[in-house]
């Protein structure tokens, strides 16, 4: 197998698709970090920094960014053209079994998919937090301030997102196994990506709505309870009574799509105000059940992509 | 005590490569294969949407052949191709590689001693024809020098478009570069598939000649399909003939030589003269084309037929003794068949 994977290797550095599309990711990154700076120091907010490391970081790890949904596509053209161009039948062959040749394809996606995703994060990160710090103490995109909450934000993220990475490169080697070819491979893998993140979006912003809105009315409550306001007790309480039963649904609908959607974790993030005296810091937040529900998810949707397109490939015959 | 170990590996080398030598030739025998075929085909069945495309194909190609795979367009050629190379599946019946089943999980090794342009030369079309034959390096295990993969490249006229890039080869200059790549490996076995489809009739003559010099010289076993009859003839040793699917008949080049037909062909002006004074000559097994021609297959002496044609007053303008083309046979065996 280490001969296959010198030989994709090989190929990779000569690939022009790759080298396109890591010089737009770096021409991207590069663009996006001056206008962000220029935009910070017309501004001049104390409050507000739009570029720092870790709204960078959180930003350029999104796979339905523009950047992101490239490497994808990228992998699936890789892949796709071992069997348009027919040398994938020159190493069956040579005397490769069809496992190795499929696992020694994944991993290069894989390899291929770190080398982009990591030179564009690495950028904007690396640049974000000369410019503008890792953690400013100030609200930003996704709302961060420098506590053990963002660590440990930060953390799910990263491992989230690496797993989300793993889980498309998976599914583009498959699709491109499938069909053989670049030409449905691409548009499944653009209407996949976009396709789930759109219906995470929708879910958690429905999830996250409800959620509010029930802890609005038991602030309410409490409210009134503490200045012993009758009426009003009454009213949120029966607030509260009649709003439990929509919600304990849709979170439970919510749940069902956290396991099921590889990518609901990515665009779950919710965030709690912490009032530090002088300053009332927004902090991203990922709850246990979503990182863990995510972490599962992923790994079964990748391991089923990696056997189910090794069964395939070693059951089928080759063009 | 070093010495003691080193021997003591070394005679056990020698005793398990006896043993496995052994168990080879018993294998054989039980097998009842032998051990001058490098593939045999047992009962050999495709079949693509229930549709039986190879029909229990039995072939042996013998070591160090050059094996002409003769057949009409969709015979099933290049599916048998496909199928000896791993790039298809048999549906049904087994095939043996250097003495292994396809099944046997040890076909793999072997297989590295295969080479092959089946149905297209595969080539990465954005790199040189260098970078193709390094890529190819990489994952057949073989490290050739840059000395060797000049000469390899001149071998197939293609050094003076080393760093050209394949996508703007011509289709004679990819069948090349797709022979250099078969070469790389210095295999024992070659599958061909019509490799000589776009090449000039100069580049045809060069791969007959290298072919052939690869056979005799290293024993390179060759199975070659071609619709050019008249260039296998030139350098098959063996032939295999199929249509639809089936085996109609596995030859040596020299038993198809003894049943190649001789005849004798007589122009004349009178055709039903001829015929009269032919079969009055004792002569039944012959063909009368209207354009004039007759094709005498007895064996009869050139002499005895003009002095009796010219005797029943039958004008002779041509005459001359020929011998039935690879192409003929075939042509015959299938009408045979049909």
């Amino acid at each position: 197998m280490s001969r296959l994977l010198k030989a994709f290797f090989y190929r990779m550095s000569k690939d022009l698709a790759f080298r396109i599309t890591l010089i737009v990711g770096c021409s991207i990154a590069l663009i996006l970090s001056v206008v962000l700076l220029v935009a910070d120091l017309m501004l001049n907010m104390e409050d507000i920094k739009l570029l720092t490391g870790h709204g960078m970081l959180t930003m350029s790890l999104n796979p339905a960014q523009n950047y992101g949904i490239a490497i994808p596509i990228n992998i699936a053209i890789f892949v796709g053209l071992e069997f348009t161009q027919g040398t994938i039948r020159n190493k069956i062959i040579a005397g490769h079994s069809k496992l190795k040749i499929y696992a020694s394809l994944y991993i290069s996606g894989l390899i291929l998919g770190a080398a982009l995703l990591f030179a564009y994060v690495g950028f904007l990160t690396i640049f974000g937090t000369i410019a503008g710090g890792f953690d400013v103490n100030v609200v930003t995109f996704l709302g961060t301030g420098f506590s053990a909450a963002t660590v440990e934000y930060i953390v799910k993220f990263v491992i989230l997102s690496l797993l989300v990475y793993t889980t498309l490169i998976s599914f583009s080697v498959f699709i491109a196994t499938v069909f053989r070819s670049l030409g449905p491979s691409i548009p499944l893998v653009i209407v996949a990506v976009y396709g789930l993140y759109f219906i995470a979006m929708i879910v958690s912003t429905i999830v996250n709505f409800n959620k509010e809105m029930m802890n609005g009315y038991e602030e309410a409550l409490a409210m009134a309870q503490e200045y012993g306001d009758a009426d009003a007790i009454a009213e949120a309480a029966k607030e509260v009574a009649d709003f439990k039963p929509t919600n304990d649904t849709v979170q439970a609908i919510g749940n069902v799509f956290k396991c099921l959607n590889p990518l609901y974790g990515l665009s779950a993030t919710d965030s709690v105000i912490v009032d530090e005296g002088e300053k009332v810091k927004a902090i991203a937040t990922m709850d246990d059940f979503t990182f863990y529900s995510g972490i599962a998810s992923n790994l079964a949707y990748s391991a089923a992509f990696f056997f189910g397109g090794a069964c395939l490939f070693k059951k089928r015959d080759v063009k | 005590m070093l010495k003691n170990i080193v021997l003591y590996n070394d005679v056990r080398t020698i005793l398990t490569n006896i043993i496995e030598y052994l168990c080879i030739k018993m294998y054989i025998i039980v097998e009842g294969g032998s051990n001058m075929d490098l593939i045999t085909t047992n009962e050999l069945c495709k079949s693509y949407n229930k549709k039986l495309v190879i029909d229990h194909v039995n072939m042996h190609i013998p070591e160090s052949s050059i094996y002409g795979f003769v057949g009409e367009n969709g015979s099933g050629k290049t599916t048998i191709m496909r199928l000896l190379t791993g790039l298809a599946e048999p549906t049904s019946g087994t095939y043996e590689l250097f003495g292994l089943k396809n099944n046997d999980p040890r076909i793999y090794e072997k297989r590295k001693n295969i080479s092959a342009i089946v149905e297209k030369t595969s080539l990465v079309p954005t790199f040189t024809a260098k970078e193709n034959i390094r890529y190819f390096e990489l994952y057949t295990g073989i490290e050739l020098t840059e000395k060797e993969r000049d000469e390899l490249l001149a071998k197939v006229h293609l050094h003076d478009v080393e760093n050209k890039k394949v996508s703007n080869f011509s289709l004679g200059m990819r069948q090349r570069l797709g022979i250099a790549l078969a070469l790389v490996s210095k295999p024992k076995l070659m599958f061909l598939d019509e490799p000589m489809n776009g090449l000039d009739p100069e580049g045809i003559a060069e791969l007959r000649d290298l072919l052939v010099e690869l056979n005799q010289k290293d024993g390179i076993t060759v199975l070659i399909s071609s619709h050019i009859l008249s260039e296998l003839e030139k350098i098959a040793t063996c032939y295999g003939f199929i249509s639809h699917g089936k085996i109609l008949e596995e030859v040596t080049a020299q038993e198809l030589k003894e049943r190649c037909r001789k005849s004798l062909m007589v122009k004349v002006d009178k055709l039903e003269e001829a015929e009269k004074a032919l079969k009055q000559l004792n002569i039944h097994d012959y063909k009368v084309s209207p354009c004039g021609e007759i094709q005498i297959y007895d064996n009869v002496k050139i002499q005895d037929v003009m002095t009796c044609l010219v005797g029943a007053g039958v004008n002779i303008s041509a005459i001359n003794s020929a011998e039935e083309s690879v192409e003929d046979y075939y042509l015959n065996l299938i009408k045979e068949g049909k």
